[in-house]
C-alpha cells in the first residue's frame, strides 16, 4: 500500500524523467541527419563500449556522493544550494594539497587530500548553518551566495597562481601518479572511489535510521517544533547537517580530482552540485535510493553524450536533459515547501482529495 | 422538531473504508435530517461522526451507499458541489488563509464582483449584516492571523452562513471557546434552526448536547447506535450509549462529569499545600513585542499536588505554558525546582530537570505526524533504547509495543502517525509523556479532542501521578476539568494571576466571574 | 525505522539491468557501423563553430577535402566551452572506433589528444594550431605565430609613430589575451614586442589577460584602462572579448589590430590591420594527404609566411582607405621580406 503522498512523489518523479527522455528524443529526431543512429546511441550508447560504460558509473559515483550530501541536509529540514561551489573549492584545494607534496607516499597524500576536501566543503556548508542558527538567515540563500562567491575565487586560483605554465589549458599541474585512485575499467575513468560511495550510502542509511543522532536529525526535518519540545538541540542540527552536507560535496570534489581528472581545471566539477539535488529528490532523500537515482541520471547523461556524436546540434544535449529533470523535479518537490504550507499545502490537499474522490465515486 | 415534514437529507447505507489503515470508519450508516432541527452527533473518537459528515459535505467519497437531498439522489465530488446544494460544514480547525483579511478569506470562491473586480464593499456589508443578524462580533477587516482561535471559529461559522446553508454542519464548534462564546454559538445555532436550517453538531460535550439539541444520534464503531429526542433522555443515558455500557440505574442521574467532580470534593484529600514546594514560580513577567503578556506571576506546586491554571484564552495562558515548558525565557522573575533556580530556559534543560510536558498544540509541537508511531513514542527515552547512540531494534520495538498496549493505542507501530485517528494520536502523546514522568508534570488542555472514555483514562492517570507524589501543573480553559482535578486553582485575567482559590472557594461561579474580570470589584482587589 | 525494501530491490534491479545488458549491447553497438565510406573523419571543435572564424575555417577546409575525394564522410562534434569536458568528449569520439581520423585545432589539443592516445593508441589525429612531436599517431601543424605577431607588432609601431588621427606617438601599444598560455607568453608577446621595437626602439607593450574567451564587458574595461594609460593601438586575441576592445577603441579613439582572420569589416576605421592564418588551406591540404594515405604522423611542422599560410592582409579595401600611404609602403617592404624568405623568424617551441 502506497500512501498518497508517496504516490504523488513517485508520479512526479516519473513525469520528470519521462519528460526529459521525450524532450531528448524529439530533439534527436529533429536535429539529427541520422535519427535512428542517434536514438540507438542515446539509449544503448552508454553500454556500447567499456569506456562509455565505465565513465557512466564513475559519474554516478560522484553523483551518489553529492546526492547523499543533499539528502542529509534535506532530511534535517535545511537546504544546501551551495553544492557547486563546495565541490569545486574542495576539489581544487585537494589538488593543491597533493601538488605541494609531490614526493609524499601515496596513502599520505590521498588522506591529506580527502581531509582538506572534506574540511573545505564542510566549512563552506557550516557557514550557512551558523548564519541560520545565529541570525535566522535563510540558509537556502546564503549557501547559494557563498557558493557563487567561491566559484570565481577558485577560477582565479586555477587561472592565476596555481596555473600550469606548461599547459595550454586552464588547469593546475597534474597530480603525481601515486595519488591517483586505482582505475577499475581502463580506459574509462571508473575508479575504486565508487565502492566508497556505495559504502557511504549504506553508512548513511545506518546513521539516519539506526542511531539516536540520525533519529534526532530526522525529527528536526519533519517537525522542528516537536524536536525542540523533546529536548533535541535543534541548533546543532542546523549547523551539523549543513556542514556534513558540505563535507559530502567536498568528498565528491576530492574524488573527482584523484579519481577522474587528476588535476583541477576551470569549471571541472560543474553540475555535480545541482545534479546532486536532482538525484536526491529522485531518490526521495533515501540514502540507498540515491544509488539507482544517480545511475539513472548518469545513464541519461551518458546517452545524451553518445547521441551528441550523431547530431548536428550546436549545443549540449546533456545540459538540456539535466535542465528538464532539474526543473520538473524541483518544481514538484521543493516548490511547495519553499512557498510554505499556507497556500500551496491547501491547494495540494484539495487537489488530491478531489482526485481521490473521483476515483472512489466511480465505485458507487 | 418537525418530523412530520419530509427529511431534507436522507443518508442511506453509507460505508467508508480507509485504505491507509483498512479501518471501516462508517459501516452502513443511515441517517435522516429534518429542516429546523438541531441534531447532535456524539460518540467516542473514531466512532465515525466526522467521517459521515465529511461524506455528506463532499470532503470524502463513500465506498458505497447514497445521499438523497429532498428525495433527489446527489453525488458530491467536492465540498464545492455540496455547498451549491446548501450543505456547508465548519471544520474543527477552519482552513482560513492567515495572510488574508477575514472577509477575503470567507468570501473565497463566492466573491461578488463588479466590473470583474471583487466588490469589497458589498463583501464587508454582507458580512456585517450576517454578524448583526446572528449576534456575532469580529472585525471583518482584521487579518486572519490576528484573530484568536475562538474568534476564528466564529468567523468560520459566519462564512458558512454566507453560503446560505440548508444543512449546517459544525465540527466541535465550542472546543476553543469560553462560556460566553459558547452562548454566542448556541444563539447562532438556534437562529439558524428557526430559519429552517438543519444543524448538525459534532461534539464531545454532553452537557452542551443536552442543552442545545432537539435530537441526538449516538455512533459507535462506525455504526449508528441510536437516535433519541433530547427531551426524552438524560446525560448519563447518552453517556452510557456512547461508551457502550448499560444504562445506570435512575432516570436522571447526573452526567459522568458531575459525578466525578462530586466524588473529588467528597473525598477532600489533604492536598500538599504548605509542604515543601517542588516547583516555585517567582514574580514571573514576560514581554513579547513590547506587550506585557505575563505580569508578576507567582505560585508554588508541592509534591502530590495539582495546581490548576484557568482563564480565558488570550489572557496569558499560552505564554505561561511556553515559559513552563522552557520555550521562552521570562523577562523578569524566575522558576525554581526544589529551591534551585533554573539557569537556562530551554526544553532540553527542562527535560533534564525532570519536567514532563503535554502541550496544547498536539499536532505541531507534541507530535511529528510524518514520523512513525514508534518514533513518536520513543522521543523521551531515545537515549536509553540502545547502546552507544545506536538503537537496539528489539528494545525499541518492545518499548513501543508496551506503551501501545498499556494505553490502548490502535494503529500500526511503523505507520506514520498521520494515519491514526485523532484520539489515538492524543494517546500516543500522552503515553509518551506519562510512561516515565518526571517529578514535575505540566499538562495543557489534557482532554482536548479526547472522547469520554479516553478522557476518564486521562483523569485517572493524573490522579495516579498525584498519588505518586508528582507535582502537577494543569493549564486548562475548561473550568469543570480544573475543578475536577486541581487542589488549588489560579485564575488568569489580563496577563496576571488575579486569584488563587483553594478548597470550598473553588466554585464554578466564582472562577467564571474572576476570569471575566468581574470579581475585582466585589472582592476589593487582587488577592493571591 | 525500517529499510525501504522497495528501494533496496530497485537498486538491485538497476544494477542487474546494467550488468546483464552491458555485454549484449556492446556487441550491438559495434555492428552499428554499416557505412560504406572508405574514410571517415571527425572534426572536434573545442568550443562552438558559430562565431569563431578559426573553427569555421577548420570545418570548411576539412569539408572541402572530403568533397574533393570519394567516399569520405565528415562529422563535426562541438566540445563546448568547458575545457574540463574536452578530454572526455575527445576520448568518447576515439572510443567509438568509427573514425579513421580526428581533426582538431587548438594549442591545447595536442596534450589532450596525447592523453587519449594512451587509452586508444590506434586513433589517428591531425591537430592544427598545436605542436607536439613524437606521438606516432599524431600530426601537428603549427603556424609561425612568431612571424605573425612580429608583423602585427611592426605595424603597430608604424601606426603609433605614424601620425594617424588617433596616434599619440607614445610608442605604447596594447596586447589583450584571452588567457595566458605557453605560445602566448613565449612566442606571441615577445614577437609582438620585437616588431614594435623594430620601429620604435623604446616601445612598450601593455599586456592584459581577460581570463576567458567571451567576456566582452570586461574586455572593454581592460581596453579602456589601457587607452587611458596612453595606449593607442591594441592587438586583441580574446575571442568574444574582441568586440569589447572595439567598443572601447571606438569610444576613446584608438586602433585595433586583428589576429588570425581578416577583421576590417568588424569596425571599419577602427580595425586597421589584420594578420591572417590560412588554416582552411592547411586543413584542406593535410586532410587530403591523410585521405590519400600520404600524411606522415609523428611529425610536427611549422608553416610560416614564406609557406603562404600566414600573412598580413594588405589587400583589403578598408586597409587602403584608412591607413596612410607612408605606413602602407613601409609595412609592405617588411611583409615582402618575409614572403620571399629574405627574413625568416624561426618559431622555437620549448
Amino acid at each position: 500500500m502506497i500512501a498518497p503522498k508517496q504516490q504523488r512523489h513517485a508520479t512526479a518523479t516519473g513525469i520528470a524523467l519521462s519528460a526529459a527522455v521525450i524532450a531528448t528524443v524529439v530533439l534527436l529526431i529533429i536535429g539529427s541527419d541520422r535519427p535512428t543512429a542517434a536514438l540507438t546511441a542515446f539509449f544503448l550508447g552508454p553500454f556500447s563500449n567499456p569506456y562509455y560504460f565505465g565513465n557512466m558509473l564513475a559519474e554516478a559515483g560522484l553523483l551518489v556522493l553529492t546526492g547523499l550530501g543533499v539528502c542529509l541536509a534535506f532530511r534535517a529540514g535545511v537546504f544546501n544550494l551551495g553544492g557547486e561551489g563546495q565541490t569545486y573549492a574542495a576539489a581544487t584545494a585537494s589538488a593543491a594539497v597533493v601538488l605541494v607534496m609531490p614526493a609524499a607516499p601515496g596513502g599520505v597524500g590521498i588522506a591529506a587530500a580527502f581531509l582538506v576536501g572534506i574540511a573545505i566543503g564542510g566549512t563552506l556548508g557550516a557557514f550557512s548553518g551558523v548564519f541560520k542558527w545565529l541570525t535566522d538567515t535563510d540558509e537556502l540563500i546564503t549557501s547559494f551566495l557563498i557558493s557563487a562567491a567561491a566559484i570565481p575565487i577558485v577560477d582565479y586560483l586555477i587561472i592565476g597562481p596555481w596555473n600550469d605554465p606548461a599547459s595550454n589549458l586552464l588547469t593546475t599541474r597534474r597530480v603525481a601518479e601515486q595519488f591517483r585512485l586505482l582505475r577499475i575499467l581502463p580506459p574509462s575513468y571508473l575508479h575504486v572511489g565508487v565502492f566508497g560511495a556505495i559504502a557511504l550510502s549504506v553508512f548513511m542509511l545506518f546513521y539516519l535510521f539506526r542511531t539516536v543522532s540520525g533519529y534526532e536529525l530526522r525529527l528536526c526535518g519533519l517537525n522542528r517544533n516537536f524536536a525542540r519540545y523533546g529536548g533535541v538541540p535543534v541548533g546543532m542540527y542546523i549547523v551539523g547537517p549543513m556542514a556534513a552536507s558540505g563535507a559530502f560535496h567536498g568528498l565528491a570534489g576530492t574524488t573527482a580530482v584523484l579519481g577522474i581528472h587528476h588535476a583541477a581545471l576551470v569549471g571541472f566539477t560543474g553540475g555535480l552540485g545541482w545534479n546532486g539535488i536532482a538525484v536526491a529528490l529522485i531518490a526521495r532523500t533515501h540514502p540507498l535510493g540515491v544509488i539507482p537515482a544517480a545511475l539513472v541520471f548518469a545513464y541519461l547523461n551518458a546517452g545524451a553524450k553518445a547521441a551528441m556524436l550523431h547530431t548536428t546540434f550546436t549545443f549540449e544535449l546533456g545540459t538540456i536533459i539535466q535542465a528538464v529533470i532539474f526543473f520538473l523535479i524541483t518544481a514538484t518537490n521543493i516548490g511547495p515547501q519553499l512557498l510554505g504550507p499556507r497556500l500551496t499545502g491547501a491547494i495540494l490537499t484539495r487537489r488530491t482529495r478531489r482526485s481521490k474522490q473521483s476515483e472512489a465515486t466511480n465505485d458507487l | 422538531m418537525i418530523e412530520d415534514s419530509p427529511p431534507i437529507v436522507r443518508i442511506e447505507k453509507i460505508t467508508k473504508v480507509f485504505p491507509e489503515n483498512n479501518v471501516r470508519a462508517a459501516d452502513s450508516v443511515s441517517l435522516e435530517l429534518y429542516p429546523g432541527e438541531v441534531r447532535s452527533l456524539v460518540g467516542e473518537n473514531g466512532a465515525g461522526k466526522s467521517t459521515i459528515m465529511h461524506i455528506l459535505s463532499g470532503n470524502l467519497a463513500p465506498n458505497s451507499g447514497s445521499i438523497r437531498l429532498n428525495e433527489r439522489r446527489v453525488r458530491f465530488s467536492s465540498p464545492g458541489d455540496a455547498i451549491l446544494e446548501g450543505i456547508v460544514m465548519v471544520h474543527q480547525h477552519p482552513p482560513l488563509i492567515p495572510d488574508f483579511r477575514v472577509w477575503e478569506s470567507l468570501f473565497l470562491g463566492i466573491e461578488p464582483t463588479r466590473f470583474g473586480f471583487i466588490d469589497r464593499r458589498t463583501c464587508i456589508a454582507t458580512l456585517e449584516r450576517i454578524c448583526e443578524q446572528y449576534g456575532l462580533s469580529f472585525d471583518p477587516r482584521a487579518r486572519v492571523a490576528d484573530l484568536a482561535a475562538s474568534q476564528l471559529h466564529l468567523a468560520a461559522i459566519a462564512g458558512a452562513l454566507l453560503r446560505k446553508p440548508r444543512v449546517l454542519i459544525l465540527d466541535e464548534p465550542t472546543a476553543p471557546c469560553t462560556d460566553p462564546e459558547v452562548e454566542t454559538i448556541f444563539s447562532v445555532i438556534r437562529a439558524a434552526a428557526r430559519k429552517g436550517v438543519a444543524v448538525v453538531l459534532i461534539t464531545h460535550k454532553i452537557r452542551e448536547v443536552m442543552r442545545i439539541s432537539d435530537t441526538i444520534t449516538v455512533m459507535r464503531n462506525g455504526r449508528v447506535v441510536t437516535t433519541v429526542h433530547a427531551a426524552e433522555t438524560d446525560g448519563s443515558a447518552v453517556s452510557a450509549a456512547i461508551m457502550g455500557v448499560e444504562r445506570p440505574a435512575g432516570p436522571k442521574a447526573s452526567t459522568k462529569n458531575e459525578t466525578a467532580t462530586g466524588s473529588r470534593e467528597d473525598t477532600g484529600q489533604p492536598s500538599a499545600i504548605g509542604a515543601h514546594p517542588r516547583l516555585s514560580v517567582e514574580s514571573l513577567s514576560l514581554t513579547v513585542n513590547r506587550r506585557e503578556v505575563l505580569r508578576d506571576i507567582s505560585f508554588t506546586v508541592g509534591a502530590g499536588e495539582v495546581f490548576g491554571v484557568t482563564g480565558i484564552r488570550e489572557n496569558g495562558l499560552e505564554f505561561l505554558e511556553d515559559v513552563l515548558a522552557g520555550l521562552i525565557a521570562p523577562t523578569r522573575g524566575r522558576m525554581c525546582i526544589d529551591g534551585v533556580p533554573i539557569a537556562r530556559y530551554s526544553p532540553r534543560e527542562f527535560r533534564r530537570h525532570g519536567i514532563s510536558y503535554v502541550p496544547t498544540d498536539r499536532i505541531f509541537r507534541g507530535a511529528s505526524l510524518d514520523s512513525s508511531v514508534t518514533e513518536n513514542l520513543i522521543l523521551n527515552r531515545r537515549h536509553r533504547l540502545g547502546f552507544a547512540g545506536v538503537f537496539d531494534r528489539d528494545t525499541v520495538r518492545g518499548f513501543a509495543g508496551s506503551l501501545m498496549n498499556r494505553f490502548d493505542i490502535v494503529g500500526h507501530a511503523h505507520g506514520p502517525l498521520r494515519t491514526l485517528s485523532g484520539g489515538n494520536i492524543q494517546k500516543v502523546i500522552l503515553s509518551r509523556e506519562l510512561a516515565h514522568p518526571g517529578p514535575i508534570v505540566v499538562f495543557s488542555e489534557p482532554s482536548w479532542g479526547l472522547d469520554v472514555r479516553s478522557r476518564d483514562m486521562m483523569y485517572a492517570e493524573i490522579h495516579r501521578l498525584r498519588a505518586d507524589g508528582h507535582a502537577i501543573v494543569l493549564i486548562s480553559v475548561d473550568i469543570d476539568e480544573v475543578l475536577e482535578l486541581a487542589d488549588r486553582v489560579g485564575v488568569m485575567y489580563a496577563a496576571t494571576m488575579i486569584r488563587t482559590l483553594t478548597g470550598s472557594d473553588r466554585s464554578r461561579k466564582k472562577i467564571g466571574e474572576l476570569m471575566l474580570g468581574l470579581a475585582d470589584r466585589t472582592t476589593g482587589g487582587i488577592l493571591r | 525505522m525500517k529499510i525501504n525494501t522497495r528501494i533496496a530491490a530497485s537498486t538491485l534491479l538497476a544494477a542487474a539491468f546494467f550488468f546483464v545488458t552491458a555485454p549484449f549491447v556492446s556487441s550491438l553497438g559495434k555492428t552499428e557501423i554499416t557505412d560504406e565510406e572508405t574514410f571517415s573523419i571527425a572534426v572536434f571543435v573545442p568550443g562552438v563553430v558559430e562565431g569563431s572564424p578559426t573553427y569555421e575555417m577548420l570545418v570548411d577546409g576539412v569539408r572541402r577535402a572530403a568533397a574533393d575525394s570519394a567516399n569520405v564522410s565528415v562529422r563535426v562534434v562541438e566540445g563546448g566551452f568547458n575545457q574540463a569536458q574536452w578530454i572526455q568528449s575527445l576520448t568518447s569520439l576515439a572510443a567509438t572506433g568509427e573514425y579513421d581520423l580526428i581533426v582538431s585545432s587548438n594549442p591545447s589539443l595536442p596534450e589532450i589528444a596525447d592523453e587519449v592516445s594512451q587509452s586508444f593508441p590506434d586513433q589517428n589525429f591531425l591537430i592544427l594550431d598545436g605542436f607536439l612531436e613524437g606521438n606516432p599517431r599524431m600530426r601537428t601543424v603549427m603556424f609561425n605565430q612568431r612571424e605573425q605577431a612580429f608583423l602585427s607588432g611592426y605595424f603597430a609601431g608604424l601606426v603609433t609613430t605614424g601620425g594617424m588621427a588617433n596616434s599619440r606617438a607614445s610608442a605604447r601599444v596594447g596586447l589583450l589575451a584571452g588567457q595566458e598560455y605557453p605560445i602566448m607568453n613565449d612566442v606571441i608577446r615577445p614577437a609582438f614586442e620585437l616588431g614594435l621595437r623594430s620601429v620604435a626602439s623604446d616601445g612598450i607593450v601593455e599586456f592584459r589577460v581577460l581570463g576567458n574567451w567571451f567576456d566582452a564587458g570586461r574586455a572593454t574595461e581592460l581596453a579602456n584602462s589601457m587607452i587611458d594609460g596612453g595606449v593607442d593601438v591594441i592587438l586583441t586575441i580574446a575571442g568574444g572579448g574582441n568586440q569589447g576592445v572595439i567598443a572601447a577603441a571606438r569610444e576613446k579613439g584608438a586602433y585595433v589590430l586583428w589576429f588570425d582572420s581578416p577583421g576590417y569589416d568588424e569596425a571599419p576605421g577602427i580595425v586597421i590591420g589584420s594578420t591572417i592564418v590560412r588554416l582552411d588551406d592547411a586543413a584542406y591540404e593535410r586532410t587530403i594527404d591523410a585521405i590519400d594515405g600520404r600524411l606522415e604522423y609523428g611529425r610536427a611542422e611549422i608553416l610560416g609566411v614564406a609557406d603562404g599560410f600566414v600573412d598580413f592582409d594588405d589587400t583589403h579595401r578598408e586597409y587602403d582607405r584608412h591607413v596612410p600611404e607612408s605606413i602602407r609602403t613601409r609595412h609592405k617592404q617588411m611583409v615582402e621580406r618575409l614572403r620571399t624568405g629574405d627574413l625568416v623568424l624561426d618559431m622555437i617551441i620549448r
